[in-house]
């Protein structure tokens, strides 16, 4: 207890000293968004606040929302929990029962008809209550169309229903390297009627499957054999998504045409070159820059809540597992493919994120689990929940790429004083698309940014940057921003944008 | 609680104390040699299968049963014609009805120490003095159908483990990121004092997984000039000087390696300095000497003193439990060792088990006691979950349902297919043929239904009939027993044949046929056919009609130590 005192004492001395002045005006992610734990770690004594059952370990793989009001959550230990009083907590203390036990890890929940369909590695099944003891009773197969062997690699994600009462499903490799179980490194999609299509190839190690606000599916894919970097990558059906060891498993179907020409093994290529080489290839639509905005992308969701989660209306939430985060993607479509930047949003979770849900109600519920690959937040396991306090954080809004550079719109109004050239700072990379494990970043330029044009409202700006180069991300630092309301910068500075196709005049 | 013990003449020379239950006066609350163990619940074995102890040692063992069984603990003399002991704990199933009243421990002078039946979540010490003459002396627990996995050997070495050492200290570092053995004199310690039981042990860091350092120092006494081999064993790093003189340097990054040397050493006292280091990963330390006159001498608690790695097969069990008391506990991973990778496990009230394969429809495995430690599959990765109990048997190994066309038609065991796995086409093109399980056109896993009690009933189609296949533990004759129960719906095509068993004799006597290993396999409602067909014999049943085909599976024999 002394020692604990007189520690926080120095923190606050220094604090008080250095950055007294400027923390007075620069505002924090707290000012905006709270997040909640729904339970602590016992960490051995069992703490205060601690309101999963004693010995339990909520690895959230899984996230959703019931129609009588209860959030359930899925685990990779193979539980599903109910969370009662999710919303209130902890006003009214959170609630945990278990619903189901032992699935084989969890890693995607949706709800339909009166049933919960849980997708776990060897198959989507879907769960029902018939005797009304609040435990499932009924467990059944809708899918396993799909194989798995004994490999610890072979995650199953899988997202909600899309509107034709699909899951789409995308499954892990059989290792960093291969492909030893049918249909790994491809996207199926489960249909409620038990049908299985299916729809793209090329995965390698995803990390979660979900929606953007339009409906398009989107997968998370980490860092490795022919990721240079881990990003978002829009599922389009009939796509090859860049990594071929899959591509074997053609012999099995023709529900998405040929099998792609292989890329070369034996080159150091780009995703731009591959575009042209391989007729179904589709880039990342968003690069989310390896060791820069996180290490390990995961659930995807769309911000449906018609901003009563921020100003963020139609944008897409990306979990973050190795930094304990959830990013924030602006998409959007230029000459029929998806592209768009990306944000960092959140920090400071207790574990790494995994499963993610937005409410249309306007709250964020994520968990995950630092087992196995390790996590900022240094706990083993985390369910929180994330609550926008109505304050609007000044934040880049929204990002077009334009024939010459990108318009940038804004949450509050920039001041237009703030708005010069030297507010921003431009690089420019790719990465090697390769069978090799990850890429540095290649091919490396300094745009110069030139400030066009600023909106009379502040609310938007035009860049110039030359040179703009079709395939690479443009990495933005807005230091030098403003806004008027208040005097201070932007809650977030860096801007990732991935460049697959530069738009015409 | 002193308890009339042995009288036996022979015994009588071989000790110089008589084994006992309570502390004997003149030890006065100092044993030689503390020692404890346990049973591991459900799974029919003790924690350590070897303990260590010095010759003519004062012996306190303390012995714990976290079970739901009663077991008993008797250390034997060695015997070459049965060195493990279970020869002797199976003249225990001769005791008959007497077997309980004698804590099924047979009168014999090879009981050289025992425990009496302890029972479930009890505990109870024994006292005894160590065998003079080395050797490994097994103890078994002689409960019926125990000692088969439930046994140790008492290993008996030449020096007492302490007395040649003295006034052990230990000082425990914290390092950042050590790739070598730092220079310690200049670091502060964060713990420091007496090593317990003069042991050199790594304990003192329990707090840490990685990134520290031990020195420990002490006197070593020789009680008469001789050569002194001594083995120093570490991951990381570690060096042994002894009387200021480095003798041996194992130091850097490295996993456990044992490096030697001989010292002579001169009558008299000696003073031992020894240091480690523990980066990240596992940890593990070992030192011990031989030397003519005194056999070996152990300065760590036993061969080595180790912490587990997380991620490795070494972690203590996690085991599954019901939700509630008397329910069936369903549980979806891999279960390794032959299973395949849609393995349903089942673990039953009454400590009976199975594993049903969603990838052959069929039952896998079978085994009782403990279900299922989860260890390996909620730590690290995930490796899969191991089976937690004993006499396990792979019972039937094969698709569920097949139509037969002729009797020696061969069952289809598992539905693979073959694919080119074709990569680096342009360069050195690795073209190889990998085999992978591919859903059966003929069937569909449709799932399976819980009961009140957590049940599964495990549904799925083949062809045109859909089929439940459930399980209810049971008991025959006393002995733990499994009933199937398979009932189909839809009319069953000309042929078809469900595989009972595969592996087995199917000898049968009383209408039990022998199903391998410890199982015996009972059908009602339908003929069983035997027949061998690609080198094994099967036990098959013909479906000719929906009535339910009603299949017992159970043990050869009966397990003691039941409290109900």
């Amino acid at each position: 207890m002394k020692s604990f005192f007189k520690r926080s004492l120095t923190t606050l001395v220094l604090a008080g000293s250095t950055f007294g002045q400027l923390s007075a005006q620069e505002p924090k992610q707290e000012d905006y968004y709270t997040i909640t734990p729904l339970f602590l770690q016992g960490d051995g004594e069992k703490p205060e606040g601690y309101f999963a059952p004693d010995g339990a370990s909520i690895e959230a793989g899984g996230v959703a929302l019931m129609p009588d009001g209860r959030v359930a959550v899925a685990t990779r230990r193979g539980q599903i929990w109910m969370v009662e009083n999710a919303f209130d907590h902890p006003k009214k203390p959170a609630k945990w029962t278990v619903y189901a036990e032992y699935l084989h890890e969890i890693l995607g929940l949706a709800v339909a008809d009166g049933w919960l369909y849980a997708v776990q590695r060897p198959e989507v099944t879907r769960l029902k209550d018939v005797d009304g003891d609040g435990r499932a009773d009924i467990f059944e197969t809708v899918s396993d169309d799909w194989g798995i062997n004994q490999n610890y690699h072979e995650y199953t994600f899988g997202s909600r229903f899309d509107k034709d009462g699909n899951i789409w499903c995308t499954l892990c490799l059989t290792g960093s390297f291969t492909a030893n179980s049918l249909y790994r490194g491809w996207v199926l999609r489960v249909n409620k009627d038990g049908t299985m299509l299916p729809t793209a190839c090329g995965v390698r190690s995803p990390g979660g499957i979900g929606f953007n606000a339009e409906g398009d599916v989107f997968y998370t894919d980490n860092q490795g054999a022919w990721n240079g970097s881990s990003s978002l990558k829009w599922v389009k059906p009939g796509s090859f998504l860049g990594n071929p060891n899959g591509n074997i498993f053609f012999k099995y179907t023709n529900a998405i045409g040929p099998r792609p020409k292989d890329p070369d093994y034996t080159k150091d290529s780009r995703a731009e070159v591959a575009r042209k080489e391989i007729a179904t290839y589709v880039p990342p639509a968003v690069v989310l820059p390896h060791g820069k905005i996180g290490q390990s992308p995961t659930g995807i969701e769309p911000d449906l809540s018609k901003g009563k989660f921020g100003p963020f209306a139609g944008q897409t939430f990306v979990g973050e597992q190795t930094y304990s985060k959830v990013q924030r993607v602006f998409l959007e479509k230029v000459n029929g493919i998806y592209q768009g930047a990306a944000f960092d949003f959140l920090e400071g979770f207790q574990s790494g994120n995994i499963g993610l849900l937005l409410t249309k109600d306007g709250v964020m519920f994520t968990g995950g689990s630092n087992r196995g690959w390790g996590a900022r937040g240094g706990k083993t396991n985390n369910f929180e929940r994330v609550t926008w306090n109505g304050k609007v954080p000044f934040e880049i809004h929204e990002m077009r790429a334009n024939s010459d550079g990108f318009e940038l719109t804004f949450t509050k109004p920039v001041d237009p004083k703030s708005a010069v050239d030297t507010a921003f700072k431009c690089s420019s990379f790719t990465y090697r698309y390769q069978k090799g494990y990850g890429s540095p970043e290649v091919d490396k330029l300094d745009p110069k940014v030139t400030v066009t044009s600023v909106a009379p409202d502040g609310k938007s700006l035009r860049i110039k940057v030359e040179p703009l180069t079709k395939g690479h991300v443009h990495e933005f630092s807005c230091d030098g921003l403003k806004t008027t309301e208040g005097g201070h910068g932007l809650l977030h500075k860096k801007a990732y944008y991935t460049l697959n196709e530069i738009p015409a005049k | 609680m002193l308890q009339k013990l042995f009288s036996s003449p022979a015994l009588a020379c071989f000790f110089a104390f008589t084994p006992a239950l309570a502390e004997p006066p003149a030890w006065s609350g100092n044993p030689d040699q503390d020692l404890t163990i346990e049973t591991l619940p459900g799974m029919m074995k003790y924690n350590q299968q070897e303990l260590v102890v010095g010759k003519g040692q004062r012996v306190k063992l303390t012995f714990k049963n976290p079970d739901d069984l009663a077991h008993n603990l008797v250390l034997l003399d060695v015997d070459t014609a049965d060195k493990t002991g279970v020869k002797f704990a199976e003249t225990a199933f001769g005791l008959g009805e007497k077997g309980l009243a004698m804590s099924w421990t047979p009168d014999s002078p090879r009981v050289l120490a025992k425990s009496g039946m302890l029972n479930p979540k009890a505990e109870t010490q024994i006292y005894f003095v160590s065998p003079k003459k080395l050797g490994s002396y097994p103890f078994v627990c002689t409960v019926p159908g125990h000692a088969q996995l439930m046994r140790g050997i008492l290993k008996v070495t030449g020096a007492s483990v302490s007395a040649d050492l003295k006034d052990v200290t230990y000082a425990l570092y914290k390092l950042k990121g050590p790739q070598k053995l730092p220079d310690f004199s200049k670091l502060k310690p964060v713990s420091s004092g007496k090593a317990k039981g003069n042991l050199l042990s790594l304990d003192v860091a329990k707090k840490y997984g990685s990134d520290y350092g031990i020195v420990w120092e002490g006197g070593f006494t020789v009680p008469r000039t001789e050569n002194y081999e001594f083995f120093l064993g570490s991951d990381d790093g570690s060096r042994l000087s002894i009387d200021g003189e480095l003798e041996i340097d194992n130091d850097g990054v490295h996993g456990m390696q044992v490096k030697k040397k001989k010292v002579q050493l001169e009558k008299g006292e000696h003073r031992f300095r020894v240091a480690f280091f523990q980066g990240g990963g596992g940890a593990e330390f070992s030192l011990h000497a031989k030397a003519k006159s005194r056999g070996e001498v152990f300065f760590t608690s036993k061969a080595s003193t180790k912490k587990p790695r997380s991620g490795r097969a070494s972690r203590p069990p996690m085991l599954l439990k019901p939700f509630r008391p008397g329910e069936a506990i369903v549980h979806r991973t891999f279960l390794g060792g032959g299973t395949q990778p849609r393995s349903i496990s089942v673990g039953y009230p009454g400590g009976v088990n199975l594993a049903w394969s969603a990838d052959t429809m069929n039952l896998n495995l079978l085994w009782r006691g403990g279900f299922i430690d989860v260890a390996g599959h909620w730590n690290g990765r995930g490796s899969g979950s191991k089976i937690a109990g004993f006499d396990s048997h792979t019972v039937v190994s094969g698709m569920a349902l097949q139509v037969l066309e002729s009797a020696s038609t061969p069952w289809l065991k598992y539905s693979v297919d073959k694919v080119n796995y074709e990569r680096d086409k342009n360069a050195a093109d690795q073209k190889k043929e990998i085999t992978i399980g591919v859903p059966h056109p003929d069937y569909d896993f449709q799932g399976y239904h819980l009961d009140s009690k957590r049940f599964p009933t495990f549904k799925y189609k083949f062809k045109d009939i859909a089929v439940n296949d459930r399980f209810d533990p049971a008991e025959v004759d006393g002995i733990d027993a499994i009933v199937r129960t398979i009932d189909f719906k839809g009319t069953p095509a000309k042929g078809i044949h469900l595989l009972v068993g595969t592996g087995g004799s199917y000898a049968s006597e009383d209408g039990w046929f022998d199903g391998g290993g410890p199982i015996r396999v009972k059908i009602e409602g339908a003929k069983p056919i035997v027949r061998e067909s690609g080198g094994e014999k099967q036990l098959l049943v013909a479906i000719t009609k929906t009535t339910p085909i009603k299949i017992t599976y159970r043990w050869a024999y009966a397990i003691g130590g039941k409290t109900k």
